[in-house]
């Protein structure tokens, strides 16, 4: 079996953690929103809420998002979720209007890879096998580098800055947000 | 496996006192995106305390210099106790952070990141041969390269928190 290049990890997974007072409703649906808005297929795979402990709640979100690049091409976001001691408290805004956040912890984990050849066609026959790895490994090769690579790693750092910004951290923003079209190029 | 020389090895820096976090962060963004760094960040975590909030960010920004040297920087930051205070600058109130911060910056030179010549012990040996005596010139560059990267940024820095600053010639400093 060959399996060198056959899935491919632009960047490695990214880690937020944050303790305080949050939005988790607004969380949510600016994620889900972000991964409709770039046509991935998004599948909340666990939603597992635990039984409260006297500290608060414990969720675990785990969620998968995937895009067809093209016939060969897979892109796959893995999000792990988990929020610890929660509970909802009653927040009133500028405009006196009161609103209902979360405080706890939440541990969040980002992680992007590119598949090739996902739906195994080329895994019939161990020629059309080391075809697939010739491809992947040389003339595929510079797309990915300078292609798909850059992209979806900007990709990454920018769902991180929205929860970056969602979580109003101090780290929000994002200095590649409003980067050219060089990334586009595929 | 490729070959990792350190190069800098903890250039710290501890400020306390008055600064604005989204600032610095956005400052050392942007000082990565001007000098062509690619952004790595790993750890972006964010604690509200008792005595002010406590974040902990690590980065891994790296930039291929060839097709055979990659640079990479660590930038590890820590702020503790930080909090918002309202300050008068020029005529105008303002809310700024205050807490103590430390930097540490590592500078490390990635040599055959592409795994080219790590397939025997035979390239292995050829590729030590060329990186100490062949190309050992084309190395030292990529190395001064480095300690200038992460000098610089640690000078932005600097000037950034308004510290006392005092500049010295890297290549000056006798080993």
């Amino acid at each position: 079996m060959v399996k060198a290049f056959e899935a491919y990890v632009p960047t490695p997974t990214a880690y937020i953690r944050y303790a305080g007072v949050w939005d988790m409703q607004d969380l949510y649906e600016s994620l889900v929103d972000w991964f409709r808005q770039k046509k991935y297929h998004f599948h909340e795979k666990i939603y597992k809420h635990k039984h409260p402990s006297p500290f608060g709640i414990e969720r675990q979100y785990v969620w998968a998002a995937e895009r067809k690049e093209n016939e060969y091409v897979k892109i796959a976001y893995n999000f792990y979720m988990h929020t610890y001691d929660c509970h909802d408290v009653q927040v009133v805004m500028k405009d006196g209007t009161a609103r209902e956040f979360t405080k706890g912890r939440i541990w969040i984990e980002v992680k992007v890879n590119i598949q090739f050849d996902d739906e195994k066609r080329w895994d019939e026959k161990a020629f059309y096998r080391h075809l697939k790895d010739f491809y992947n490994k040389y003339v595929n090769r510079k797309r990915l580098m300078q292609g798909y690579s850059p992209k979806f790693r900007t990709e990454q750092h920018s769902v991180c800055a929205l929860i970056a910004e969602r979580l109003k951290l101090q780290t929000e923003g994002f200095e590649h947000a409003h980067l050219g079209g060089v990334y586009n190029r595929t | 496996m490729s070959e990792i020389k350190i190069i800098v090895d903890h250039l710290r820096m501890d400020f306390k006192g008055m600064f604005n976090a989204n600032d610095l962060f956005r400052a050392i963004d942007s000082w990565l995106f001007e000098k062509g760094f690619e952004k790595r960040t790993n750890k972006n975590f964010e604690y509200d305390t008792a005595s002010g909030k406590f974040m902990e960010w690590e980065s891994y920004p790296w930039k291929k210099v060839t097709d055979y040297y990659r640079q990479m920087m660590k930038i590890r930051i820590l702020i503790y106790d930080m909090v918002k205070k309202d300050v008068v600058h020029e005529g105008k109130k303002e809310r700024l952070d205050h807490g103590r911060v430390i930097i540490y910056l590592d500078g490390y030179l990635e040599l055959d990141y592409e795994h080219r010549w790590d397939g025997n012990a035979f390239l292995q040996a050829v590729r030590t041969l060329f990186d100490k005596w062949l190309y050992v010139h084309y190395t030292e560059s990529f190395e001064k390269m480095v300690t200038r990267d992460c000098h610089m940024l640690n000078d932005h820095l600097e000037k950034l928190l308004n510290l006392k600053r005092h500049w010295r010639l890297v290549e000056s400093v006798p080993a």
